[in-house]
């Protein structure tokens, strides 16, 4: 692929515990070209929020943790750069949207200043009318028909669909080249994560902005990616386009996820799935909530 | 079988909150049959919560009746009007005390509503825990060791301790995975069909709907607004609502993908007119 948006080359990462050390990623490789949505499908523990929480430098190397492998964004190799550079990064290059957006918004500023906060990451000179203007222009783009009595709101006084829309607009009115998103709109109703997703879809092929989408369900990532990755127990254990992989699925694991999914057009598909599914369902000893 | 089970009459139930009032759940009407599954859908302030928690006693109605076997169900339930209406929650790490073993949780319903004697309650405990999949020693151990679908196998060998005739399922998986969601729900459905239990299943996930319910509910701003069989629901869905939540659903093969354009079609064809 030439000149990728997003090229991620045998990561692997462990935390040192008390008694073991976990190695959570094994080295996870892969790519995402301009204007490319690209999907990393797996279980709660699998490694998929990890993996976004290394692109974006979350997650900073400590002593209990041991991280290996490149990174390189717009090719240019994240560990070779400083602490400030990354941070100028954040925010304007490449921005997250979160799964639950009420818990992501900071509930003790108005909407206003936060998009003002935004935007300072680009221009640190923007005053707030100006940010004020630009926000209002892209609330509309996301739908939003009254922008003045929102960017007025605090996160609390909007509803949770109105909540993930502001996230979308936010994530993108710095025009990031890479936009991660991380399980988005699962803490809403399907109705509203449908009209969020498609919105979403639409906003990004507009701005050719490239998108890493993490998810575990299936459906949303058929409808948004292009390409995908199935990762299990920290491997890619399959990628490939997404029709393909929808058609003709290679690792059993995939087809194990596939099968598990119920259908909505025949009401005898779950009772299958067990056989499908049973190599893939090691007993894990301890819960680790993602 | 002439009386239902479970019967629902005119049920309504309105919040006072400062200043104004919520009507939650606004003329309810639907009887439940002995073995039947009934799924209750629609988006979240629908009122599908609220007609559960009023099943379950956790509330009264403002106006209505539910009646059990014939009895209504007051403002003081028996103590066998309780043991036979159980509950299953979303998060299984929430509903399940963390600071007790799980042979603890387990044995505590059997001691509140004095099933069997005392020395064979922990006999029973490794029975439960054998019904839902799980090894006896689990009894020993405390939730926080547990994975996701461990746990709601906990929370469910729970609901049954007390021989309950019905289970009100509230979103029993959305919290889970995939794979481990399969097996919760076959886990279910086989529960049901042994112990011929009468399940209220509430959930927005229509697929789930479809492999688990034998009639739906659709919920929309407190009222009913469509109620049939499974099979019905999904192959002629009448109320726009229903077809909403049902177009919104992410699928996954072919078959579902006509499905959902044709039902989006049909929705903007309407729009149109």
């Amino acid at each position: 692929m030439k000149n990728p948006t997003l090229e991620i080359i045998d990561l692997s990462l462990s935390f040192k515990g008390l008694m073991e050390t976990t190695r959570v990623l094994h080295d996870v490789s892969l790519t995402i070209g301009q204007k490319e949505k690209v999907a990393l499908v797996g279980e709660s523990g699998s490694g998929k929020s990890v993996t976004a929480r290394l692109v974006l430098g979350l997650l900073q190397a400590q002593s209990k943790t041991r991280v290996s492998g490149t990174i390189n964004f717009e090719g240019r190799d994240l560990a070779l750069m400083t602490a400030r550079e990354r941070r100028q990064l954040r925010g304007s290059r490449m921005s997250m949207i979160f799964q639950d957006p009420v818990s992501a918004l900071n509930p003790v500023y108005r909407i206003e200043t936060q998009f003002h906060e935004v935007l300072k990451r680009n221009r640190p000179t923007i005053n707030l009318d100006d940010a004020r203007g630009e926000a209002t222009a892209i609330l509309g783009d996301v739908n939003i028909t009254e922008p003045e009595r929102v960017l007025k709101s605090f996160p609390f006084q909007l509803s949770g669909g109105m909540n993930q829309r502001v996230m979308i607009a936010m994530g993108l009115i710095n025009e990031p080249t890479l936009l991660i998103a991380d399980e988005p709109g699962t803490a809403l109703d399907v109705t509203v994560q449908d009209q969020t997703l498609r919105l979403m879809h639409d906003m990004v092929e507009e701005r050719g902005t490239s998108v890493f989408f993490i998810s575990h369900n299936l459906g949303v990532v058929r409808e948004f990616s292009d390409r995908l990755y199935v990762i299990y127990q920290g491997r890619i254990v399959e990628e490939g386009k997404t029709e393909d992989v929808f058609a003709n699925p290679k690792h059993p694991y995939t087809r194990a996820l596939l099968a598990a999914v119920p259908s909505i057009t025949s009401g005898d598909t779950i009772s299958d799935a067990i056989n499908d599914t049973s190599a893939f369902l090691a007993p894990r000893e301890v819960h680790w909530d993602a | 079988m002439t009386v239902p089970l479970l019967a629902i009459n005119q049920l309504a139930k309105m919040f006072q909150l400062e200043g104004y009032q919520v009507h939650a759940v606004r003329g309810v009407t639907v009887d439940l049959w002995q073995g039947e599954c009934l799924a209750i859908v629609g988006e979240s302030g629908s009122g599908k919560s609220t007609v559960a928690n009023m099943i379950l006693g956790v509330y009264p109605p403002t106006s209505g009746q539910i009646s059990f076997k014939g009895q209504p169900l007051g403002a003081h339930r028996t103590k066998s009007q309780r043991r036979a209406i159980q509950l299953v929650q979303q998060n299984p790490f929430s509903s399940i005390n963390p600071s007790r073993r799980i042979g603890a949780t387990l044995k505590l319903p059997l001691d509140v509503h004095d099933i069997g004697t005392k020395g064979a309650r922990m006999t029973r405990v490794e029975e439960l825990l054998g019904e839902v999949g799980l090894p006896a020693d689990y009894a020993t151990r405390a939730p926080l060791t547990l994975s996701g679908g461990q746990c709601q196998r906990v929370a469910i060998a729970r609901a049954l301790a007390s021989q309950p005739e019905m289970i009100v399922l509230d979103e029993p998986t959305s919290a889970l995975d995939v794979l481990v969601q399969a097996r919760v729900l076959i886990l279910l459905n086989e529960l049901r069909r042994k112990r011929n239990l009468t399940y209220v299943f509430i959930t927005h996930d229509l697929a789930v709907v479809r492999n688990m319910a034998d009639r739906v509910a659709v919920l929309k701003d407190g009222q009913l607004v469509e109620l049939k069989s499974t099979h019905e629901i999904f192959d002629n869905p009448e109320h726009d609502y229903t077809r909403r939540l049902i177009s919104a659903s992410p699928v996954i093969t072919e078959e579902e993908r006509i499905m959902r354009n044709r039902l989006r079609e049909g929705l903007a064809m309407e729009a149109v007119e």
